[in-house]
């Protein structure tokens, strides 16, 4: 299965989720993210990312000097973030347990249908 | 303003992150600012630890960047997409400011609980133009009464919540159609509920056919035109004044009226006719012919005779034998 585009509709928690842990730079949250697994997520994908949840009220921004180069715009999670932050993983955590339901062998749970509860009456 | 700085930058990372802000320049400076900012430091960051700048090219770098913060593509930005476009970014400029206010996020937040009021006031502004096409604004279409007016309502109501129901609003056309027609009913509403309330403070309630003279029905007598009648005159088929006369209704029931006095002349004067079952005929020239006076009278089918001249009947000039209608209903 094609991983970019399972990417992109979790990026957004994944890196509120980076964040979360501690503020970062754009390309130090595609590294973290790269750490973690997420070998083939794109920088550009991740500087939008960040510039859309910043714009959206979710991360804080703050520059830092840079002795050897450009200044660094750092981000940090702030209050509003954090509740997105959470109000997506427990999306992320019920989807991913029925998927996993779903792939393994255990028994789905007993649904019966409207027309197998007639019969049965 | 651009965090750039380029002292100790590679100009390959220079130039590629010139590159990126090349193809960002259909935006405005400011966004291309927020888009961009940091990109140097990440790049050269990038570039240190790989030895390269992205393998993509700038423009592709800068269509990923872009599509990730929520702009639109460049090149759809043309024609009917144009608009789309300011249409997009005035709303997501319009979040961001939201966003950071918490004023605004709370009364956004009002408004929205605020959506089923709306639902109904879209189905007011249908219910209200289909009222005026078959009621031409009577003001009792304003508000639904009687059954088969709230029925219609209703439907309203149902149709408009359907409206709002994203279920219905797939494809690429409709939901811009619904949202058209929600700009245009908000529009109406703001136009349509001040014209309403001016329209039933103009126009009395509808109350029934009210007739010229009257409310006649009111009076337990005889309505003529709408309006109570009386003093009567009662003649006979030859003319001659009849002052004894009483009425009675299908059950029996004395109709009271205000029949004349007999020394009353009245305003006519009268002329008794000779012909079979046609009434008196006044005699317009203010004659001398009198209740008690018979004096031949023209056919209605004909032109009078002299010298009464008319075939119908008038007022009689004033004379002194003309004395007021009696008063005083039965």
């Amino acid at each position: 299965m094609e991983s970019t585009q399972l990417l992109k509709g979790v990026l957004d928690v994944a890196v509120l989720a980076v964040l979360n842990r501690q503020d970062g730079y754009g390309y130090d949250v595609v590294r973290r993210l790269r750490a973690a697994g997420l070998a083939e997520v794109g920088d550009a994908s991740v500087y939008g990312t960040l510039r859309r949840l910043y714009n959206g009220g979710a991360l804080t921004s703050y520059v830092v000097p840079s002795d050897g180069g450009p200044h660094r715009k750092y981000y940090g999670i702030n209050a509003q973030g954090r509740a997105q932050l959470e109000i997506q993983a427990k999306g992320w955590r019920d989807f991913a347990g029925s998927m996993d339901l779903l792939l393994s062998d255990r028994p789905l749970p007993d649904h019966r249908t409207t027309d197998t509860a007639q019969e049965g009456e | 303003m651009s965090i750039m700085e380029t002292t100790g930058t590679p100009p390959a990372v220079s130039d590629y992150a010139a590159a990126v802000r090349g193809a960002l320049d259909d935006l405005d400076a400011h966004d291309v600012d927020e888009l961009t900012g940091g990109l140097d430091a990440d790049l050269l960051e990038q570039y240190r630890e790989s030895g390269t700048v992205p393998t993509e090219v700038p423009a592709a770098y800068a269509a990923e960047l872009r599509a990730s913060a929520g702009f639109a593509a460049r090149g759809s930005v043309a024609g009917p997409g144009r608009l789309r476009s300011w249409q997009q970014e005035l709303e997501r400029k319009a979040r961001t400011v939201a966003a950071r206010n918490p004023a605004i996020r709370a009364a956004w937040d009002f408004l929205v609980l605020l959506r089923p009021l709306w639902w109904v006031l879209r189905a007011w502004v249908l219910y209200q133009a289909v009222a005026t096409l078959q009621g031409a604004g009577v003001p009792r279409f304003v508000f639904p009464h009687g059954l088969l007016t709230w029925g219609f309502f209703i439907l309203c109501v149902l149709l408009s919540v359907g409206w709002s129901n994203r279920h219905l609003a797939k494809g690429p056309v409709l939901p811009r159609l619904l949202r058209g027609f929600n700009v245009v009913a908000a529009a109406l509403s703001l136009l349509m509920v001040p014209w309403a309330i001016a329209a039933a403070n103009r126009v009395p309630e509808y109350t029934g056919y009210t007739t010229p003279g009257g409310m006649c029905s009111l009076y337990d007598g005889v309505c003529h035109n709408g309006s109570v009648t009386g003093p009567l005159y009662v003649y006979g088929p030859d003319g001659t004044r009849i002052n004894d006369v009483r009425f009675f209704d299908p059950s029996g029931s004395a109709v009271p009226i205000d029949l004349a006095q007999p020394g009353d002349p009245g305003p006519w004067r009268t002329a008794p006719r000779n012909t079979d079952g046609a009434s008196p005929v006044p005699d317009g020239a203010g004659g001398v012919s009198g209740p008690s006076t018979p004096a031949p009278a023209p056919s209605l089918n004909a032109p009078s005779p002299s010298p009464s001249g008319a075939a119908t009947p008038r007022p009689a000039a004033p004379t002194s034998s003309a004395t007021a209608p009696a008063s005083g209903r039965k």
